[in-house]
């Protein structure tokens, strides 16, 4: 759906930018005209109230940009985490002892108020690219320390000890031994993280720290639903059940990787 | 194990002190001038070098950071003669908004926070434990799919569309709660019941489905160890069993993430306090970043970051207590 | 002992707001009922912070219109709805001023029987101490006025350090001349500002002086949490018999801050509890606009208040391709105002703007140079050369108000192919930011409160090329036109009120042919009273808050 925004934007005919003075009040605050926010052939999920832009163009642009970056957030931190948990759990000795603090430290920040803080001091430019970095940046240690320990484990174990008594080098140790028997937990724990980078993309557009607008993203849109929930509910309720049906369909494939391992 | 305690304090300071210096160096490097955001509509050049001289930010960034962390331990004072202002004992500077001490905010501010999160975490971990212990003894039942399915559904929630949901049905179409407000506790014990009820439901809901998976998952692990059967072979009722022998190493994990969740609720719930519109902790934190009000944001981050770091300690502690084959300083 | 007065007032309350309704529409309604009990706790509501109550650093209005509570200036406007409140009354002095010497020196003679909240008398020495001290470089946030116009204005640094301003003078306890280094025909206006107000010398406290002004008005402070509340109570030293303007109605009155402005919109339609006796500061929001305006009894609770400020785009002519007059009508011309009046709540905010002057102020002139039209825009663009369009930055606060506006302006200029890029700055930096010339870009959502009802504290402000300044800029078009800088000074000389008005008239005018700025809306406001909350209106000086030193409760709840 993500993927398709474009082409639905393109068969409804509505871009997530334009104004519609026709399908809201003025008179009333820039209410949308009809019920349930303003549904009708023309705009299948309502209109912004004070706008009049197209909920469903909007929905569709931030599920992509929602999607994107969590995906892009998770490959980073899945990359990043791979790295130095193996080194950590491999090498052992300061290695793990620096990577180990540095671990915790990130850990034991109040995560979401400094991705904030970086983020509300960020300098203007691809804000898209900056959420990436900050989520992947706090979203690392949860992996590296998930691989960390499965790497010590599989560092004791006897093909290993034979690869090395064979002369391999160390790298090739790491990537040709170690790693293929670690895909199946990493790529479940990567997937578990993935809703919850979506929610905290949109918390952070939420709090008014993500991309800029006009570029829609839900917690944008929820964000500015608040004001108006008890005239227009239906307004935050789309956005709203877009990122809970998501995030519920990325924790139920997570949960069944999970049993299945 | 005071040895013990005073190493695990050492280390929290130690990580306090890295969380502040990052902090403090992420407002400085960034693009914009703080003297001119604490300057203000009729800002005039002069103006502006007196902030900055008052503010001291004329100085070497670790020099500023070292009188900022003097303040914290012993107070300090802005500028000189007639405008200078004092910054009691633990100063962490004057918002650039109200020119209010940070810690003076933050204290008043703790009240309504700590509402939000101790209510919901009552609420939550009666929930929650409750029900992965259900599921946990009747895995496999009707019941245990039922609950684990709602967890699921309940960890997807977000806080929004539950906080927004709740506040339409219940003040708006049904108007039986009252808007939130921030209500003292000893004030009108029945307003603060009312005014929380909504933010405790919004939070547990999330919380309580992550609580009873985990619950669940460890009971269902101790039950099947040998203690556990040998206990079971000697005769005792599966009741005595599982409160007895199964509960308190299943505890254990669950404290862990217990202190850390409240550790990090206290130190502010910014989504929660932001939709309800109550003012705590989190809500000074959003309003601050709105406004860019740089002192602020950097006392609610040490301030929350604190919260997290000593629920670890305080973790670290009860372990022992909860689990006896933990003996402290032995490492 | 007052069930029966109280009855009677709670009628007469309803009455009046069924009339002020009947009147409604676009003018503002009369101050719902007569009559108030002198009794009770007032509740304001406020989604903003009391910025500066020292009355050296007041200059904001929300700001003034608590510090009309508590301290008295030696003329004040009048308590009145509509334009009737931009009438400036006497005060603590007995008239408006006599002025001599060509409007050079003015001299007022304080009332008998003024007296602080410790009951010591009010004197021209506290006047004229109150005056020093907003030369103090302690103080920069007041208005340059003294520091313009009194003599020896330029070097004086204030009285911290012992030294008086001799242009200051205080024959006796009850006379004080003012001696100025030009004519200011409007000087017994300038003195209803927070800054003319009474400070006594042994109540000094510097910067400290903000979280406890002593009072001279009607109530005083007895508790201030900075960004939290303020708690009011009655100065049992004020004599109303001296006070034409305030009532002081209310024994307390508690003002909570920086509540969410949603979450006070919504308490207000509720009004339950307390909330019965509660006013709002700010005007409600867009999105309740709908909920109140479909429901009668909340209808008859809603008070609108006009103000003189106006809203406009400034389009920065030093910069390219701004600098051609073709491309700034192109944009005037290109400007959807209705959407950007919609996204600020509709009708109910205000009246769109179409000339720089407001209907309210003296001189302002029916005309619309510029009316909506995206043809017009494009063939202007087209023959400045720039057919395919041109690439703006708007510089906007980083508020949800200031990106749906530059959402708005963006859409709506996009149309006739002008682009533009939203640059956010954080709110607390906005003002510093635009006013930095090196930092400002192309458009600049903008708009300009003049400090007292008329157009020589406005058009001159912003649109004087002479006062262009490096940082803490107001000319933010950075507009400089000789012809146009010299008419300021012609009109600045004259000493005729109503001939003066009617030049600004016809330079309003004038500038507007250059389009250096955009104006968009003339705010109002809306904001709703509890049930038991009578005797409000919003007051032109305040962009149409509650005049708070009239509004009163029906019963002492």
């Amino acid at each position: 759906m993500a993927l398709g925004a474009p082409l639905i934007t393109a068969l409804t005919g509505q871009s997530p930018t334009e104004f519609h003075p026709e399908a809201i009040d003025p008179a009333l605050g820039g209410l949308p005209k009809g019920p349930w926010g303003g549904i009708s052939a023309e705009h299948p999920l309502g209109v912004e109230p004070a706008t009049g832009r197209d909920v469903l163009a909007r929905v569709v642009w931030g599920a992509r940009l929602s999607l994107l970056i969590s995906l892009l957030a998770t490959l980073l931190a899945t990359t990043i985490g791979t790295v130095l948990g193996l080194v950590a759990g491999f090498q052992g000795g300061w290695a793990d002892m620096v990577i180990g603090r540095l671990m915790d430290l990130l850990m034991s920040f109040p995560s979401l108020i400094f991705m904030i803080a970086l983020m509300s001091v960020a300098p203007d430019g691809n804000r898209e690219l900056m959420l990436v970095a900050v989520l992947g940046l706090f979203g690392w240690p949860y992996i590296g320390r998930i691989v960390r320990g499965q790497a010590m484990a599989l560092a004791g174990r006897e093909f290993v000890e034979a690869a090395r008594v064979l002369g391999a080098t160390r790298r090739a140790i790491l990537f040709r031994e170690v790693l293929p028997n670690l895909t199946g937990p990493i790529l479940v724990v990567a997937t578990l993280s993935i809703p919850g980078y979506i929610a905290t993309e949109a918390g952070l557009s939420f709090l008014g720290v993500g991309v800029r607008p006009p570029t829609p993203s839900w917690g944008q849109m929820i964000a500015s639903a608040v004001p108006w929930y008890a005239a227009d509910p239906v307004y935050f309720l789309v956005p709203g059940l877009f990122l809970l049906v998501t995030v519920l369909a990325f924790n139920v494939v997570g949960d069944a990787l999970g049993d299945l391992r | 194990m005071i040895v013990y305690l005073l190493k695990r304090l050492g280390a929290a300071a130690a990580i306090l002190l890295v969380i502040c210096a990052l902090t403090f160096t992420i407002f400085y490097i960034a693009p914009d001038d703080p003297a001119q955001k604490a300057c203000g509509k009729a800002c005039t050049p002069e103006r502006i070098e007196q902030i900055r001289d008052q503010l001291g930010l004329d100085t070497p960034i670790p020099e500023q950071f070292a009188s900022y962390v003097r303040g914290i331990f012993a107070g300090r004072t802005y500028g000189t003669g007639s405008t200078a202002v004092e910054c009691p004992f633990p100063c962490l500077g004057f918002s650039f908004q109200t020119n209010v001490p940070v810690q003076e905010l933050l204290v008043s501010r703790l009240p309504v926070s700590a509402s939000i999160a101790v209510g919901a975490a009552v609420l939550w971990l009666l929930v929650g434990v409750g029900a992965g212990v259900l599921a946990a003894l009747r895995k496999g039942s009707w019941w245990d799919r039922t609950a684990m399915g709602a967890a699921l559904g309940g960890i997807s929630l977000p806080i929004y569309l539950t906080a927004l949901v709740l506040q339409y049905l219940l003040v708006v179409v049904f108007e039986v709660l009252p808007y939130p407000r921030a209500v003292g506790l000893l004030e009108d014990p029945a307003g603060w019941f009312a005014s929380m009820l909504m933010p405790w439901i919004a939070l547990a809901a999330l919380y309580a489905g992550m609580y009873a998976r985990l619950t669940r998952t460890e009971l269902i692990g101790v039950l099947s160890q040998n203690f556990v059967r040998t206990a079971r072979a000697k005769g005792l009722p599966e009741r005595t069993v599982v409160r007895r022998h199964a509960l308190r190493p299943t505890l254990t994990p669950i404290v862990t993430v217990f202190g850390m969740d409240l550790g990090a609720l206290l130190g502010g719930a910014l989504i929660t306090e932001s939709v309800f519109g109550l003012p705590g902790v989190g809500k000074l934190a959003a309003d601050a970043i709105n406004s860019s009000d740089q002192p602020v944001i950097l006392g609610v981050t040490l301030f929350a970051a604190a919260f997290i770091v000593f629920a670890n300690v305080v973790v670290d502690l009860l372990y022992a207590v909860l689990d006896p084959r933990i003996r402290l300083g032995a490492s | 002992m007052s069930g029966k007065r109280v009855l009677v007032a709670l009628m007469i309350g309803l009455a009046g707001v069924a009339s002020g309704c009947g009147q409604g529409g676009g003018t503002a309604a009369a101050p719902q009922g007569t009559a108030g009990a002198k009794a009770g706790v007032l509740h304001v509501l406020a989604s903003i912070d009391l910025e500066h109550l020292d009355p050296a650093r007041n200059y904001v209005t929300s700001s003034m219109d608590v510090g009309r509570l508590i301290y008295r200036t030696l003329t004040t406007n009048a308590a009145a709805p509509g334009p009737a409140g931009g009438e400036i009354v006497p005060d603590l002095a007995t008239d408006l001023g006599t002025p001599t010497d060509g409007a050079r020196t003015w001299t007022f003679t304080l009332k008998e029987g003024v007296k602080f909240e410790d009951g010591r008398p009010i004197t021209s020495k506290d006047i004229k101490y109150g005056v020093e001290r907003t030369f103090a470089p302690e103080f920069p946030e007041g208005p340059p006025y003294a520091r313009m116009w009194l003599r020896g204005g330029d070097t004086y640094k204030g009285p911290l350090n012992g030294e008086g301003l001799k242009s200051i003078e205080t024959p006796d306890d009850r006379t004080i001349v003012f001696r100025l280094n030009r004519p200011v025909a409007d000087f017994g206006s300038a003195v209803s500002m927070p800054f003319f107000a009474p400070v006594p010398k042994d109540k000094e406290a510097g910067v400290a002086y903000d979280n406890r002004p002593f009072s001279s008005g009607p109530y005083k402070i007895e508790k201030f949490e900075p960004k939290k509340r303020i708690e009011l109570v009655r100065n049992e030293h004020w004599d109303r018999s001296t006070d034409t303007v305030r009532k002081g109605l209310p024994d307390r009155i508690v003002i909570d801050l920086n509540l969410d402005p949603a979450v006070i919109d919504q308490r207000m339609i509720a009004g339950q509890g307390e909330d019965a006796n509660a006013v709002q500061f700010e005007p409600i929001g867009a999105a309740s606009v709908a909920q109140v305006l479909t429901n009668p009894a909340l209808k008859e609770r809603l008070v609108t208040g006009e103000s003189i400020n106006t809203r406009f785009l400034s389009l920065n002519t030093s910069r390219k391709p701004l600098d051609q007059v073709k491309v700034r009508q192109a944009i005037a011309y290109a400007l959807d105002k209705e959407a950007l009046r919609t996204v600020r709540g509709g009708p109910i905010a205000g009246d769109i703007a179409t000339a720089l002057l407001p209907p309210a102020i003296p001189g302002h002139r029916k005309e619309d140079p510029y009316p909506a039209d995206v043809a017009k825009a494009k063939a202007l663009l087209a023959e400045a050369g720039f057919a395919s369009g041109i690439d703006l930055v708007l510089d906007a606060p980083a508020t949800p108000g200031g990106k749906a506006q530059g959402e708005a302006i963006q859409a709506s200029l996009g149309r006739a192919g002008i682009r533009v890029k939203i640059n956010e700055i954080s709110s607390s930096a906005f003002w510093s930011t635009v006013g930095n010339a090196s930092q400002q870009h192309d458009l600049v959502i903008d708009g300009w409160t003049p400090d007292w009802t008329g157009a020589s504290t406005y058009l001159p402000n912003v649109l004087d090329g002479r006062f262009i300044v490096k940082q803490g800029n107001q000319n933010r078009a950075h507009y400089d036109s000789t012809e146009v800088n010299k008419r300021f000074d012609e009109i600045a000389a004259m000493t005729d009120a109503a001939a003066a008005a009617t030049a600004y008239g016809e330079l309003a005018t004038r500038i507007m042919r250059d389009a250096p700025v955009v104006p968009f809306l003339w705010d109002k406001s809306a904001f709703l009273t509890g049930g038991n909350v009578t005797g409000a209106y919003g007051h032109v000086a305040f962009v149409g808050r509650v005049d708070l030193a009239t509004v009163g409760l029906k019963s002492a709840r």
